[in-house]
């Protein structure tokens, strides 16, 4: 019915969501979509803690402009930050500790980030829409490792279709079954949205060069090496299938055969572009092939305009306090609305419901549910279990790199920033040390060795590098003398078309250790807390490291490749395992927080996200993972919430229209 | 930026047919644009039509002054020679920079004391922080000629097309 930019404070919504990342909003599509389905009227809150740009074409332009402009092309680079609401942006060479929005407790440094603003962190991320492993459910039966979850492969599967269909997943049913450890039934007869994006020129060469016998032992057994096409949420060519499988739309709103979703602003315009291969997909795609929660605000906006749907989106809305009533249940949420993006102004509001929804980010969530600690709970909300905040991961991501040799240029710099991986993700050795995948990037050296920008320092003043790479292998990449003209322009060309860089996005155990908390002289500008983060990466992981390197080594060998790995001069945090020393830098995967589980002793949330302590509370996203596998965890969140949704909604018992 | 250019130093549009990289340049315009082609191997046409012939000379004009222009683009020192050289290196870098990657590096305040242009002192070497470690704009930017050269767009802008990465490279 209506939709406006500021809440109602009287009104007793039927569901308040905090967060308008992917999960937030995916949820309150299914809840808006199954009213109009079943002919129900429903009203629901957003808030977002930071601003609201990006849905018109002149808005998207201001951050690619930003973007272009910016001298350090970070992932939040391109998006508006403010004081009032800041993104970690967290840089040491940027800013102080003491101005940073983590405070680092930990032996290591979290590094991860998320994006404050309308759409969240999906307006930066890569857009790898893997679904977990099935085994990565049942850890601890199956290794003795981690948790097993609640619920299995199998309970989550119809969900992941739906989400594929969501975010727009371009996928092939018959690659995923190329992933070992992965089973024909795991995906059925289920076809993807659309066709699975085309692989690089790289995924090409190095597949010629891998053949179909290539095996590496870990921990002492052989496991087969197989680059494998990643599915992704970007648009390609749609599948022709009348198969949509969100039973939640109505007749008339079912996506069949899939049309894409294009600019968010004027989708009436036609199907959503194509994936141009801009080589930018974090921080930004260019031509908004890429899925982006800014889609499903706009498709927010569309619903709110049907009968009955009411659907409220707010932003620059803090939320600050979760409160309960005397029967357990939450009574209604305070947050902070501010007008002006960097004055310390904010008004406090309330947001009065019938049920809330955290979906803020793992850390947000965590943080929001220990602030509201007051006498009655000194542990702050939905804590009963003392989990909420702890175990914290990521998949912490390893780089290695070198260079085709001169006759197999691979041309780097062209289309998403991985098409292919070379799964690890599943076997034995996970008894004794983590999983891994290998991304293997499109784009060269570009985030190792700041690519293309250090090839031209190196060749036009190869004096400033001499003394810093005195007996590496880097030291060949140096002319004699600076070079310029045509020899500048050829040797350009010649050395970035061989770059290769890999990467192991590194599976990392639940550990009660790795935690969130909150400290009342630790606060932003506002007055609200920002994270205390103690964090580290288990030996589990970092054996799963050095076993990573083992494998780095042969790939290259194989591939035929020189290694120019330099964990002195990469970027990233240095890590140790025994005498041998890497760097990681955080993948972005921020999960645990608010485990689900089978028991209110151990868990925050049952396996609907549905808090033990609080019957009307819902903490959902990356947050709910018992563990962490080794698929970036989007997809997984986005299964999760709608599969929320669909139980939230057949409680909430809604007035007919 | 178009804006921060006098207009006494906008250039007809004919003017650019009319290039001679002879020595000495008949201006410092024309000394820029010679010395831009020798250091890049792009040929001036190539470079005009970047669109930022305009912005990259005003950038090194207004941090180091006219008198040093003068001298740079006069220097009669081959290219090796002005790469290698303490007074004039930081320049010819900084001039590739700006047409490869649209960056300017900053010039440490050392340099003013270097032989070849301590007698000549550049009166806005700091203001308005052009000196500094940046990129002229998002303009200089997606124009940069590193990729032109690498034979790729840039990361982020040129739409490359659907599939293109999937063919041997250029």
């Amino acid at each position: 019915m209506s939709s406006s930019s500021h809440a109602d404070s009287e009104r007793h919504y039927d569901v308040v969501v905090v967060g308008s990342g992917v999960v937030g909003t995916t949820l309150a599509k299914v809840l808006a979509e199954l009213s109009v389905k079943s002919r129900k009227s429903i009203s629901i809150l957003v808030l977002e803690a930071g601003r609201g740009a990006g849905l018109t074409a002149q808005s998207h332009q201001a951050f690619l402009d930003t973007y272009y402009a910016a001298s350090i092309k970070t992932p939040n680079a391109p998006y508006p930050d403010t004081p009032n609401a800041p993104s970690p942006e967290d840089l040491p060479f940027l800013k102080p500790p003491s101005e940073c929005y983590y405070r680092q407790e930990g032996e290591l440094p979290f590094s991860s980030n998320t994006t404050r603003a309308l759409g969240g962190t999906t307006l930066h991320w890569m857009g790898i829409a893997l679904r977990m492993m099935p085994s990565d459910f049942r850890m601890k039966t199956l290794y003795g490792r981690g948790e097993d979850w609640p619920i299995q492969y199998s309970d989550l599967k119809p969900y992941y279709e739906k989400a594929e269909w969501e975010l727009g997943v371009s996928g092939s049913r018959e690659d995923q079954l190329r992933v070992p450890g992965v089973k024909p039934e795991d995906f059925g007869d289920y076809e993807f949205p659309m066709a699975r994006i085309p692989t690089s020129f790289l995924d090409a060469q190095l597949s010629e060069a891998i053949g179909d016998n290539f095996q590496h032992k870990l921990d002492n057994e052989d496991h087969p090496v197989r680059l494998v096409p990643l599915p992704q949420a970007r648009n390609s060519t749609p599948n022709a299938g009348d198969n949509d499988p969100r039973d939640y739309l109505d007749e008339s709103r079912c996506n069949d055969p899939y049309r894409p979703y294009g600019a968010p602003e004027d989708p009436s315009t036609g199907p959503g572009q194509r994936c141009e291969g801009n080589a930018s997909c974090i921080p930004i795609c260019p031509a908004r092939a890429k899925y982006t929660a800014l889609k499903t605000v706009q498709q927010l906006k569309d619903l709110a305009a049907l009968p009955g749907v009411h659907i409220d989106i707010v932003t620059r809305a803090v939320a600050t306090e979760v409160h309960v009533g005397e029967d357990s249940r939450i009574s209604h949420i305070t947050y902070l609305q501010y007008e002006h993006d960097t004055l310390p102004y904010a008004e406090p509001k309330r947001a009065l419901g019938r049920r809330f929804v955290l979906a803020a980010s793992a850390i947000e969530n965590a943080k929001l549910l220990l602030a509201s600690r007051n006498a009655k709970l000194p542990n702050g909300v939905a804590n009963s279990s003392g989990a909420v905040g702890r175990n914290l991961m990521d998949h912490p991501f390893i780089l290695a790199w070198g260079l085709m040799p001169p006759e197999r240029p691979v041309g780097a710099f062209r289309g998403p920033g991985a098409t292919s991986d070379l799964p690890m993700r599943d076997g034995a050795f996970r008894k004794r040390h983590a999983a891994f995948r290998t991304d293997v990037s499109n784009w060269g050296w570009s985030l190792t060795d700041d690519a293309p920008t250090r090839d031209v320092e190196r060749l036009i003043d190869p004096g400033a590098f001499a003394e810093g790479y005195a007996g590496k292998p880097q030291h060949d990449l140096l002319p004699a003398q600076p070079t310029f003209g045509a020899e500048l322009r050829a040797a350009l060309r010649e050395r970035t078309r061989r770059q290769l860089q890999i990467g192991f996005l590194m599976e990392q155990l639940p550990d009660a250790k790795n935690r969130i908390e909150v400290d009342n002289n630790w606060r932003d500008q506002l007055g609200v807390h920002k994270p205390v983060i103690t964090y580290d990466i288990g030996e589990y992981t970092r054996e799963g490291i050095a076993a990573a390197y083992g494998f780095s080594s042969a790939f290259f060998a194989k591939v035929g490749a020189k290694e120019f790995t330099d964990h002195q001069a990469g970027i990233g945090e240095p890590i140790a395992f025994g005498d041998r020393s890497f760097k990681y830098i955080g993948a972005g995967h921020i999960m645990g927080c608010h485990r689900m589980g089978k028991s209110a002793r151990s868990s925050v949330v049952n396996s609907y996200q549905q808090s033990w302590d609080h019957p009307n509370l819902y903490v959902v996203g990356c947050g709910s993972m018992p563990t962490a596998g080794t698929s970036n965890p989007t997809l997984t969140a986005t299964a999760l919430s709608i599969r929320t949704a669909e139980k939230m909604f057949a409680e909430l018992e809604l007035a007919n229209r | 930026m178009a804006n921060d250019i006098p207009k006494s130093h906008m250039r007809p549009a004919a003017h650019y047919s009319a290039y001679e990289l002879a020595t000495p340049p008949k201006t410092n315009f024309d000394g820029f644009i010679a010395l831009s082609a020798t250091l890049t191997g792009f040929s001036p046409a190539e470079l005009a039509a970047t669109g930022m012939s305009e912005t990259y000379y005003e950038a090194l004009r207004q941090v180091v002054g006219d008198p040093i222009c003068t001298r740079l683009f006069n220097s009669g020192l081959t290219p090796a020679q002005l790469l290698d050289s303490k007074g004039f290196g930081p320049l010819a870098r900084n001039i590739i920079r700006m047409w490869y990657l649209g960056q300017w590096k900053r010039i440490p305040s050392a340099w003013l004391a270097e032989p070849e242009i301590k007698d000549i002192k550049p009166e806005r070497f700091d203001e308005f922080s052009r000196n500094a470690d940046r990129v002229i704009s998002a303009q200089a930017y997606q124009q940069g000629l590193a990729w032109r050269a690498m034979g790729v767009s840039p990361m982020g802008a040129k739409q490359p097309g659907f599939g293109s990465w999937s063919w041997a490279p250029q």
